[in-house]
């Protein structure tokens, strides 16, 4: 394992709470959404809280001195993280068409 | 996902398909940790005093390890510092604690240690209290060898003597404004928990704590 | 449909552990603040009642309180969903004043007799001195019993009545519960041994079973307080639970990077602890969802409240503070640190405190037959301080624990020497100060929920008769 920069700390403490936070954000956003809580339009800041959680998950991976391989499978994973809450709201509508419209 | 899509019977949607699945990840994860653990204990079984003798690497060496000289170095090809066990090392005055003597002394340490609580203030392996140093390491600490300040203090000329000295009465050889306090801790219980923590040292933790003595400038490559 | 509710037994007894629970609590936090003030005056009370015992009664206080309200909130729920009074009752009544009974002596030992000689008698009588653990072993026996006891209830009144989706996952997660503590139940001088097993009873607890139990109860919360469906809620639980067991249960491993275990551990416990989120923001999300979709039309201010705090606390204490260190390549820097300490305060309160006073306020309104339960402004200033006072000791140790992984760690290598100068900068004494002016904060909105626990049921019938 590689010994870490102590100046690269507080990048690294920060980057992983950007992970977490705006992986929130974004489905956060995405469930008000599809609510219609607020307008269709703002699934864009949706995404671009996606993309900003992307960019902090590889800032975070390089920080920490993972190897290309470990950064690019971080990245797939976020391609399956960016796929989840469309997955969970397709069962939700049908659950919902289940139950609450009979 | 049109509007007037019905499909009552979806497996998605129904609760059988979710429990399931629940049952499934959960069984599969505990039969993964269970062989895991299989694993593990085999790797953290107490080594025997034979390993130390033929030169046997175990993570957790055998209580006889008090009869040996303990390191801690850095390992190119584990990439961290590891224990590393050399020659013969006097003891209390002796190297030549047999394995039934080394491992009461081993057990009268730990009992003790939570007799008093020890994990309440310091870190053992890192887990514990926060309020004192962590005590993975303590035996091999520079503050304990000659020329550190717990031997000066404590008008003894090794480790244990020191240790033992210390842990008898902590608040009288108070290094620094946080005092360790008096735990009622005897010459027997002091020599049980120095070889505990003797014992500890040794053990393989994957290079924690890291850049242990970079302030001595020593094991750091 | 009135709110109101036959009295059941089960119920009354919810109360009693409840009543308890919350004095617990309220020693769990005398003692925290001995402790951090011993952290900045070492002589205050030096030798008479040392840090050690303050930690030691801090901790165990908070576990058992949990596991009161934990068991209150159980028997509280049982009726409601199977439909019937739970089997066994007296049984369990008979267990409560046992076990209280155990937990006051203990409490009293701990604090009287402090600490005994190295001889397996102290393990048994005085303390077990294992962190979260401490209790001695009579009374880890007396307590695998009453549990045993709870377990029946719940199973044979499950079997019983009317099953939901609620009851089956709570059956289940009880068993497993209870299952654990036996793995931190034996003496052994391996130190790796020893904390490998003491880490399936804290993490398995914490991370795995204590969760879905936070499943549970906010699956309840909101049917009962929100009104929401019961499908759909039950089938996110399900989804929660499956989620929560496949992160959290080999997400374990991020306790064995360093106790003397195999190497393996470091990829299996960056990789499944790094997934331990995931859960976390579905259930932020779901209440969220809830929220939207109900319009926020609650029945229970204040329970709906810190049902809130919780969904947020949990993914803040848990979720953010858990991955920020949870890698190998960090956790070596921090482990074991006053970071450890900030992520452990807010992810116990977040996750658990708060849904349990939660479902105390739920309890209260049911049993006082309130059909809408305002807050009152004691309940707004009881959660707020509360809520500001640990988020504020979370923050300032993480700010201590930052020096430490810089000064201790990086730069001084770990050693006596490079903890003592860690402990002195001033920016790890400032966090330590801020600590207790945070949990002063802390401790006086304590004393407004109590005032606000033993009046609001009141408050609320005058408001309604006028
Ligand atoms: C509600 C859930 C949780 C609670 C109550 C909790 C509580 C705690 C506590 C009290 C400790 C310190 C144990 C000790 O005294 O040694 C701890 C350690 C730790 N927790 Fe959590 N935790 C939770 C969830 C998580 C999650 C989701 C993660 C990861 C994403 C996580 C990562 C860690 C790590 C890595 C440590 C070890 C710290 C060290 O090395 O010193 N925790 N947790
Ligand atoms: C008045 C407020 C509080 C104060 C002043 C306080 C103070 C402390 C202190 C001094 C410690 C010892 C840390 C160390 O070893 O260095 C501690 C540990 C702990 N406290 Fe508190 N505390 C308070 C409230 C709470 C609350 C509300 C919770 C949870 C609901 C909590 C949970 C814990 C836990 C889990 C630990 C062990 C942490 C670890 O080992 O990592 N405390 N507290
Ligand atoms: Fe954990």
């Amino acid at each position: 394992m590689e010994y870490l920069d102590p100046e690269s700390f507080l990048g690294i403490f920060a980057s992983a709470a950007a992970v977490i936070m705006f992986g929130a954000i974004y489905v956060g956003i995405f469930t008000l959404v599809k609510i219609e809580k607020i307008k269709p339009l703002y699934i864009a800041l949706a995404y671009l809280a996606w993309g900003v959680q992307t960019y902090s998950m590889v800032m975070l991976g390089t920080l920490v001195k993972s190897d290309p391989f470990t950064v690019k499978i971080l990245v797939a994973a976020m391609v399956g993280y960016l796929l989840v809450p469309h997955f969970i709201y397709f069962l939700v509508h049908r659950t919902h068409e289940r139950f609450e419209h009979n | 996902m049109s509007e007037d899509y019905k499909e009552p019977e979806s497996v998605w949607t129904s609760n059988r398909f979710w429990s399931r699945s629940a049952g499934w990840v959960t069984g599969f994860s505990a039969v993964l940790l269970i062989l895991l653990t299989m694993d593990t204990l085999d790797q953290i079984t107490i080594g025997s005093a034979k390993d130390l003798e033929n030169k046997v690497t175990k993570r957790v060496p055998s209580a006889s390890v008090i009869n040996y000289k303990v390191t801690y170095e850095y390992s190119d090809v584990r990439g961290h510092e590891v224990p590393v066990i050399g020659e013969k090392e006097l003891f209390f005055g002796r190297s030549d604690y047999s394995e039934a003597e080394a491992n009461a002394l081993l057990d009268k340490g730990k009992l003790t240690s939570q007799a008093k609580n020890c994990m309440n203030c310091h870190t053992l392996l890192g887990n514990g209290a926060y309020y004192a140093p962590d005590l993975t390491k303590a035996w091999l600490d520079p503050a304990w060898q000659a020329g550190g300040v717990m031997q000066g203090m404590t008008g003894t000329t090794s480790v244990d003597e020191a240790m033992s000295v210390f842990l008898q009465n902590p608040d009288k050889y108070a290094s620094h404004a946080r005092r360790m306090p008096n735990l009622g801790i005897t010459p027997e219980e002091a020599k049980g928990l120095v070889a505990f923590l003797k014992q500890m040292s040794s053990i393989d933790t994957n290079g924690f704590p890291r850049n242990f003595n970079k302030i001595q400038g020593s094991t750091q490559k | 449909m009135s709110i109101a509710t036959p009295k059941y037994l089960s119920q009354s007894l919810a109360m009693k552990y409840f009543f308890v629970a919350v004095v617990l609590f309220g020693a769990q936090l005398v003692m925290g603040l001995i402790a951090a003030y011993q952290f900045i005056d070492p002589e205050f009370l030096f030798n008479v009642f040392n840090f050690s015992t303050a930690r030691m009664v801090h901790i165990n206080a908070l576990v058992v309180w949990m596991l009161y309200a934990m068991i209150g909130s159980a028997y509280w729920m049982l009726p409601e969903e199977t439909g019937i009074e739970t089997v066994g009752i007296k049984l369990g009544t008979l267990g409560f004043y046992v076990l209280t009974l155990a937990v006051t002596v203990v409490v009293l030992v701990y604090i009287l007799v402090q600490v005994g000689p190295g001889t397996e008698a102290s393990i048994w009588l005085i303390n077990e001195g294992r962190e979260y653990l401490e209790a001695p072993r009579w009374a880890d026996i007396g307590i695998t019993v009453v549990v045993l006891i709870f377990v029946y209830n719940v199973f044979a009144t499950v079997m019983k009545g009317k099953r939901t989706g609620i009851t089956t996952v709570l059956m289940a997660d009880l068993i497993a519960l209870a299952g654990l503590y036996l793995a931190g139940m034996f003496y052994t001088s391996n130190i790796t041994m020893d904390q490998f097993w003491w880490w399936w009873v804290i993490h398995l607890w914490v991370e795995a079973t204590w969760e879905v139990f936070v499943g549970v109860l906010i699956a309840y919360g909101l049917i009962k307080v929100m009104h929401a469906n019961r499908q759909i809620v039950e089938m996110w639980l399900w989804i929660e639970v499956t989620m929560l067991f496949g992160s959290g249960i080999l997400g374990m491993g991020h306790h064995y990077f360093w106790i003397g275990t195999p190497e393996y551990w470091w990829e299996i416990g960056a990789l499944f602890s790094a997934l331990e989120p995931v859960p976390l923001v579905g259930m932020l999300v779901h209440v969220i969802y809830d929220m939207g979709k109900h319009n926020g039309k609650v029945n229970n201010g204040p329970a709906f409240n810190w049902f809130i705090v919780n969904a947020f606390g949990n993914f803040l204490g848990a979720g953010v503070w858990g991955f920020m260190h949870t890698l190998p390549q960090i956790n070596i820097y921090t482990h074991g640190s006053q970071f450890t300490a900030g992520h452990g305060h807010l992810a116990f309160y977040g996750a658990y405190a708060t849904i349990l006073i939660g479902m105390m306020y739920v309890a209260i309104q049911r049993r006082n037959g309130i059909e809408e339960m305002r807050s009152t402004s004691t309940s707004k200033w009881a959660v707020s301080l509360i809520t500001i006072g640990v988020l504020g000791m979370t923050v300032a140790l993480t700010l201590s624990g930052y020096v430490q992984a810089f000064v201790e760690r990086a730069e001084y290598g770990a050693t006596w020497d490079g903890y003592f100068i860690a402990q002195g900068a001033t920016w790890f004494t400032q966090g330590i100060d801020w600590r207790l002016a945070m949990g002063v904060v802390t401790f006086i909105g304590f004393l407004l929920l109590v005032k606000d626990l033993l009046t609001i049921a009141k408050r609320s019938k005058a408001l309604a008769n006028s």
